[in-house]
């Protein structure tokens, strides 16, 4: 509690321009490990800007995530908690994945042995490797989380993580595209589709942790997707 | 002397060209809603807007290396938003829209505001204006002057002190204090504007 006051006050500080390069590293570095950080710096920016501006039509205009998607090169799109949790959102988050599926199907050859099923075998290999688990941890770096236990599996690889401290819990998997019926419905509360030189798949967090901090695990994912060799 | 956009902006510029995304993300949260706001003055559309300021930052991106570290990244980053809105705007075959528009930095801010946004969303900003300022005025006398004097007069924490005779830590101390409070009601606001909107959402179903 102490140490969150001592590193907010740093931010604002920051803010103000009125920190060190040493001290600017070390903050930079704890933000981007705590979404709430982050927050306390735009809103920090957004009382500025109603301070000084009398005209703030698009306060409410979030365009960081673009940039970073754009920049890093990947698409992430995510589907909040609220939306995959009702019946009808569920069917449409189902039918576009199956669409999603048949277009990455219908644009391969079908006889075997084509390039479709070196595809697959590829995408379970990948899945399967020691590098799925990677990804998986590499996502929730930053989050101080400890790896409780792991499945690898052709169809996905799953791992658990608890927080030392609280003792909170929290599941991260990682599926194929064409495995999204394996992810539950409790389990698929905010879901991102990465892709990788290996093919598409999806990232799933559920479990005893913020918003924020899936969307953090599921950008870190995004990042580190080509890691699936 | 006033702290410039420069002098605060520097050490994160810094870090970015040393390749540290976050400290670019900063600079993104900072300036994206002024950026939206003239590069819509340009294109007239809010989400051709967010795409010339997006643009705008990924350009600015790739050549942070060519930025001097003397100059203003506020003022680096408005120019190629303002490049990239008429670019836009020739690209698109749309000059005549140009000579309506004759935007320069130094005029920028006689522009009128545009109701370019939902009903919503502006009730929203209004609402969220209302709760800084309110939280503001309840801070504590100490308190109120040094955040004032930091964020409307742009004193540094070193002048502060001077005006104030405290350490420039209190000083500090102070400016944190404000902002913690007022960052607390603003998520307290969003956090309710937020189930209110599910209650309305639900109700209509």
């Amino acid at each position: 509690m102490k140490n969150d006051k001592n590193m907010k006050e740093k931010i604002s500080a920051l803010a103000d321009g009125e920190l060190s390069d040493f001290e600017i590293r070390r903050v930079l570095s704890e933000i981007e490990k705590n979404p709430d950080y982050r927050k306390f710096w735009q809103n920090i920016q957004q009382t500025r800007e109603i301070l000084t501006d009398d005209k703030h039509e698009f306060l409410n205009n979030d365009i960081s995530q673009e940039i970073f998607s754009k920049i890093s090169g990947k698409k992430l799109e995510i589907v909040e908690e609220e939306e995959i949790k009702t019946p009808w959102m569920r069917y449409v988050a189902a039918s576009f994945a199956g669409f999603f599926a048949v277009i990455v199907y219908s644009v391969f050859p079908t006889p075997e042995n084509s390039f479709t099923d070196i595809a697959s075998k590829k995408i379970d290999q990948a899945i399967e490797s020691p590098g799925a688990l990677e990804v998986l941890n590499n996502s929730v770096s930053g989050l101080n989380a400890v790896l409780q236990d792991y499945e690898l599996t052709r169809e996905g690889t799953r791992a658990n993580y608890r927080f030392p401290n609280s003792g909170k819990t929290f599941k991260v998997s990682l599926y194929p595209i064409q495995e999204i019926n394996k992810i539950g419905i409790k389990e698929a509360t905010k879901i991102s589709y990465i892709k990788s030189k290996k093919g598409i798949y999806i990232v799933s967090v559920s479990g005893n942790i913020s918003s924020d901090q899936k969307t953090q695990i599921l950008q870190k994912a995004n990042l580190f997707a080509n890691q699936l060799k | 002397m006033k702290l410039s956009s420069k002098d605060v902006d520097i050490g994160l510029v810094k870090r970015a060209k040393a390749g540290d995304y976050t400290a670019f993300d900063l600079l993104v949260l900072k300036y994206q809603s002024r950026l939206i706001s003239t590069a819509y003055k340009f294109v007239k559309d809010k989400q051709i807007a967010e795409d010339m300021v997006q643009e705008s930052f990924i350009k600015s991106l790739k050549s942070l290396d060519s930025f001097r570290e003397d100059s203003s990244f506020y003022t680096w980053i408005y120019r190629i938003t303002v490049n990239t809105s008429k670019n836009f705007l020739i690209s698109k075959k749309r000059k005549e829209e140009l000579l309506h528009v004759d935007l320069t930095e130094a005029n920028a801010d006689r522009i009128e505001s545009i109701e370019s946004d939902s009903p919503e969303s502006i009730l929203t900003a209004k609402q969220l204006e209302e709760i800084i300022l309110k939280n503001i005025e309840n801070l504590g006398e100490e308190t109120k002057v040094a955040f004032t004097l930091r964020e409307l007069e742009g004193l540094s924490y070193e002048q502060i002190a001077e005006i104030v005779r405290c350490p420039v830590g209190t000083v500090r101390s102070r400016i944190f204090r404000a902002r913690e409070l007022i960052d607390g009601a603003v998520k307290d606001f969003k956090n309710s504007s937020r189930y209110s909107s599910k209650e309305v959402k639900s109700e209509k179903r």
